[in-house]
């Protein structure tokens, strides 16, 4: 008799080796920025409110225990980043105009992006604080 | 003859027999073999009912594709001495049916690069069967590398969404519908875009991209499921926004 | 077989917002919430009462703050249903799916009226 044997992979196929779990970081590094992302609503939230109850919340948010928070939210943040600018140059065309972009390239291009994008908001952010 | 030896840990399965077991063989160790060759020692010299498929040997056919201590790979592109001292263990490729010991269930996977048409498509084929379609050397170098595909289902074992959904095209078909899709001489791109953009087809991929770490020929399957998605949604909006043009 | 899918529509919302992702969110953690409390004072100074407020003053700020804010939060709750997915949670894909953008447009739309009030 036939009766084929079932040797799917099941739920746990992250578990097998490194470079799944990578992914699975990768993939789970959205907890993290979600995470971030309605912390810094809250924050919206108090500073249309008095100062006192936004000052409450933001002296939690600066917290010690809720900076170790940032600290791993933050390193979650690059993994994201990183794997992202990584993978960008295999996932668009080839060719731009009969001509291959060295990936290389496209990779240097973002990070290029990156620093400054970050320089201009700590730019802004400084200078609303020193004035 | 060496001295030395190493020990495969080989996947058994026969149907009639119960249950899968592992089955251990000593076979002599040589600088120069492959997993597929000491396979082949196995059969011939210790157990003739050991069955695993296996032809050209030298990395074209795809037939030799198995798990090596959990990784899918070509047996006969995988150096023994690279898993020294061993064991070895030889499994058959995972989320594929198991038929027998080392032999997978490959029909799933022909119905499914049957689905994406892996042929020239021309309108006007009836017309002129003996018309030349020539092409530059940019218009071949847009599909070259998802050309290099030798059906060797590495990279379905590698795969966490086959494991999940069983009617997921996967990454060597969707590669193969990208290769005939960006081949300037093709017409069959709306047709094989039927099947590729629905859920089953590029849309379940999560870009875990393990496809492309093991496939033995640099094919990048995942890039090309990546760049179907990016026409893919360019596509979903043109329809959108122009409901009343006509697509055959 | 099921038709052309209706994912290009998250999936392409998502991209987007990985973009922004990747070069925003690190830079808003360390700029609201590592740089203040590790006291230095430029970055301290922004997020009193009347700094945060100086900071969301321009509406074009607010407009700004607002849609990356959406984008980002449809990213990360996109991933988060295809994980789920992709751990095989024992939930409905439609549930799991009005899950994930349900929190998305909650997150949205909380932002902009906390944006409003300001
Ligand atoms: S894409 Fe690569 S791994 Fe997949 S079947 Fe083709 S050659 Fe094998
Ligand atoms: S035997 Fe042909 S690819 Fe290995």
């Amino acid at each position: 008799m036939n009766r084929p044997l079932d040797r799917r992979l099941g739920w746990t196929w992250w578990t097998r080796n490194g470079s799944y779990f990578r992914i699975f970081l990768r993939e789970a590094t959205s907890a993290f920025i979600l995470a971030e992302v309605v912390l810094f609503m809250l924050l919206l939230h108090k500073a249309g409110q008095d100062a006192e109850t936004y000052l409450a919340y933001r002296d939690f948010l600066w917290h010690p225990l809720m900076v170790v928070f940032h600290l791993v939210a933050l390193a979650f943040a690059l993994w994201h980043t990183i794997s992202f600018f990584l993978i960008a140059p295999n996932a668009l065309p080839g060719q731009v105009a009969g001509r291959r972009i060295p990936a290389a390239f496209i990779i240097g291009q973002q990070f290029a992006g990156l620093a400054a994008v970050t320089l201009l908001l700590f730019l802004w952010v400084a200078w609303v604080g020193a004035t | 003859m060496s001295d030395t030896t190493i020990q495969l840990e080989v996947f058994r399965y026969r149907p009639d027999n119960g249950g899968p077991t592992f089955q251990s063989y000593e076979v002599p160790y040589h600088d120069d073999w492959v997993v597929l060759d000491a396979l082949n020692y196995v059969k011939n010299y210790i157990d003739g009912s050991l069955s695993f498929r296996w032809s050209c040997r030298m990395g074209v056919c795809g037939s030799c594709g198995m798990q090596v201590n959990g990784e899918p790979a070509l047996t006969c592109a995988a150096f023994v001495r690279d898993h020294m001292p061993g064991p070895i263990r030889v499994e058959p490729l995972v989320n594929f049916p198991v038929e027998r010991d080392l032999v997978v269930d490959i029909n799933g996977f022909m119905e499914k690069l049957d689905h994406v048409k892996p042929y020239l498509v021309r309108d006007d084929e009836a017309d002129d069967l003996s018309a030349e379609y020539l092409q530059t050397p940019t218009q071949l170098d847009r599909y070259k590398q998802f050309s290099m595909c030798i059906n060797c289902m590495l990279c379905y074992a590698a795969c966490p969404v086959i494991g999940r959904v069983d009617e997921f095209i996967g990454p060597a078909a969707l590669a193969l519908a990208q290769r005939y899709n960006l081949d300037s001489r093709d017409q069959g791109k709306n047709m094989r875009q039927d099947v590729i953009f629905q859920n089953e087809g590029i849309w379940e991929c999560t870009f875990v991209g393990e496809c492309s770490e093991v496939c033995p020929k640099h094919v990048d399957p995942a890039g090309a499921i990546q760049q179907a998605k990016l026409e893919g949604a360019v596509d979903y909006y043109k329809r959108l926004l122009t409901p009343w043009a006509r697509r055959s | 077989m099921s038709g052309r899918s209706h994912e290009p529509l998250f999936w392409s919302l998502f991209v987007v917002g990985s973009v922004l992702a990747a070069v925003i969110v690190p830079a808003l953690i360390l700029v609201t919430s590592v740089f203040g409390p590790f006291g230095w004072r430029w970055f301290a100074d922004a997020f009193t009462h009347d700094g945060i407020r100086d900071l969301l003053q321009h509406s074009i700020v607010r407009l700004a703050i607002g849609a990356v804010i959406a984008l980002i939060a449809v990213h990360a709750c996109h991933r988060l249903r295809h994980l789920a997915i992709d751990l095989h949670a024992p939930l409905p894909a439609g549930l799991i799916g009005v899950l994930a953008y349900g929190s998305a447009a909650a997150v949205a739309v909380l932002t902009a009226i906390f944006l409003a009030l300001v």
